[in-house]
């Protein structure tokens, strides 16, 4: 089960990144860029991943805090015509051990979570003169040229999410 | 013979780092992230302070290592300039590319990870610890220390766990590195001594040539007797405790510069 978390007003990290991307990387076919928090959840039992993540906001913000931030289950690409959607997934290379979390939520709401572990998704907007995917990762993301911006390439991994 | 001391959006510790150079002689001004590389030509050294630029958005100084001014850095480098990374100033140098230069066929040989402890992340950490000098005469910046010191520096910092591509390179190497120990040098992985996880205890390196020191660890918070606390279980604070400590063991950092761009410019 996953739910990714958004900025419901602005996230900084993505205007930062963007104003990066445009004005010092000089790569203006990234028209827009969104950041999201992706929690990927292991739970004993099935159940809805709508009301799951709903009852979990309801009764702690160890997942989010819903004054400022919203979750959806599912990514949703743009409905701009101009551009296409690319879903990039960044997470630790080192397996992290998040038990005192996986503990405060299970005690806190309830819930029978085995394991539970946080990504960041980056949704980068490209306009479709370019090849969007090969546009991130040569150009955004670690490469032998260079660092890229939105993963470390020595101590983080990344890939790529369907929406 | 002037310092640039690079002032990002975010920097917070310039001025004590143009104070400390001050202090030695050296002559330094704060210069702005977004000034003319024309304005930069005349000096003859750069440091790049502690602070959150760019609030440390998206990771800590990679927003910054994207900046025109990091390019004309890492020319001035490669030329043999000196180049001081102070905390942020280090993770800028480590986002740029610029650390370490065993391999030049690698585009980033290291990174900055958040602070561990063990297998969870640990946190902002801002603490006195200790380090030790690994061959110190290979940098202008260290070449006044011995190997045999154990100099108690403050971090304060959050994302200061080094990560290396090539574990054996940084094992080989002979450049100069700065190495977390406790107070009588014994390295260990453990935390506090190893505060943050950091590969190799690593609180700092230098470049093969000497003259590109990255550290997470601020040197210009030991530069005066009064920074060094009273409490610290080391020579330096029971100096301190008998009123008789003169000045702070960094000072000979900020010397070792000068002396340096006295020798050369």
């Amino acid at each position: 089960m996953e739910c990714f978390v958004y900025q419901k007003h602005i996230d900084l990290h993505a205007v930062s990144a963007l104003e990066a991307i445009h004005g010092f990387m000089n790569l203006t076919h990234c028209k827009r860029l969104s950041r999201f928090v992706h929690w990927i959840v292991d739970v004993q039992t099935e159940c809805d991943a709508v009301d799951f993540f709903s009852m979990i906001t309801s009764k702690s913000y160890y997942l989010l805090n819903p004054n400022k931030e919203g979750f959806v289950t599912k990514l949703l690409a743009s409905n701009d015509q101009d551009t296409h959607s690319v879903f990039v997934d960044v997470f630790p290379k080192e397996s992290l051990d998040n038990s005192v979390l996986v503990e405060k939520i299970n005690q806190h709401c309830g819930t029978c979570i085995n394991h539970i572990k946080k990504h960041i998704t980056w949704q980068c907007d490209i306009d479709i003169s370019e090849q969007s995917t090969e546009f991130v990762c040569s150009k955004l993301l670690p490469s032998d040229l260079g660092g890229g911006i939105l993963a470390n390439p020595v101590y983080e991994s990344f890939c790529f999410l369907n929406n | 013979m002037s310092v640039a001391v690079i002032q990002f959006p975010g920097s917070n510790c310039e001025y004590e780092t143009l104070h400390s150079l001050n202090v030695v002689g050296l002559s330094a001004d704060i210069v702005p992230w977004n000034s003319d590389h024309l304005d930069l030509s005349t000096y003859k050294g750069f440091v790049l302070p502690g602070g959150f630029s760019f609030q440390d958005r998206v990771r800590a100084g990679v927003v910054s290592s994207k900046l025109p001014i990091l390019g004309f850095i890492k020319e001035r480098a490669l030329d043999g300039y000196p180049v001081l990374g102070i905390c942020n100033g280090c993770q800028i140098l480590a986002e740029s590319g610029i650390l370490p230069d065993y391999n030049p066929d690698i585009s980033m040989g290291m990174g900055l990870a958040p602070n561990m402890n063990e297998q969870s992340y640990h946190g902002f950490v801002c603490d006195w610890v200790y380090v030790k000098i690994k061959n110190p005469q290979g940098s202008l910046f260290t070449r006044y220390f011995n190997d045999t010191d154990v100099i108690p520096i403050q971090i304060n910092h959050g994302e200061g766990n080094f990560k290396f591509f090539n574990k054996e390179l940084v094992q080989t190497s002979t450049s100069t590195q700065l190495i977390y120990s406790d107070e009588i040098g014994d390295v260990s992985f453990s935390y506090p001594t190893n505060p943050n996880g950091s590969e190799f205890n690593m609180a700092g390196l230098c470049n093969q040539s000497g003259n590109v020191l990255a550290m997470m660890p601020h040197p210009e918070r030991g530069m005066f007797w009064y920074h060094i606390p009273r409490y610290l279980n080391h020579d330096l604070s029971s100096q301190r405790r008998k009123g008789v400590l003169t000045d702070g063991p960094w000072k000979k950092m900020f010397e070792s510069l000068r002396d340096y761009i006295q020798e050369t410019y």
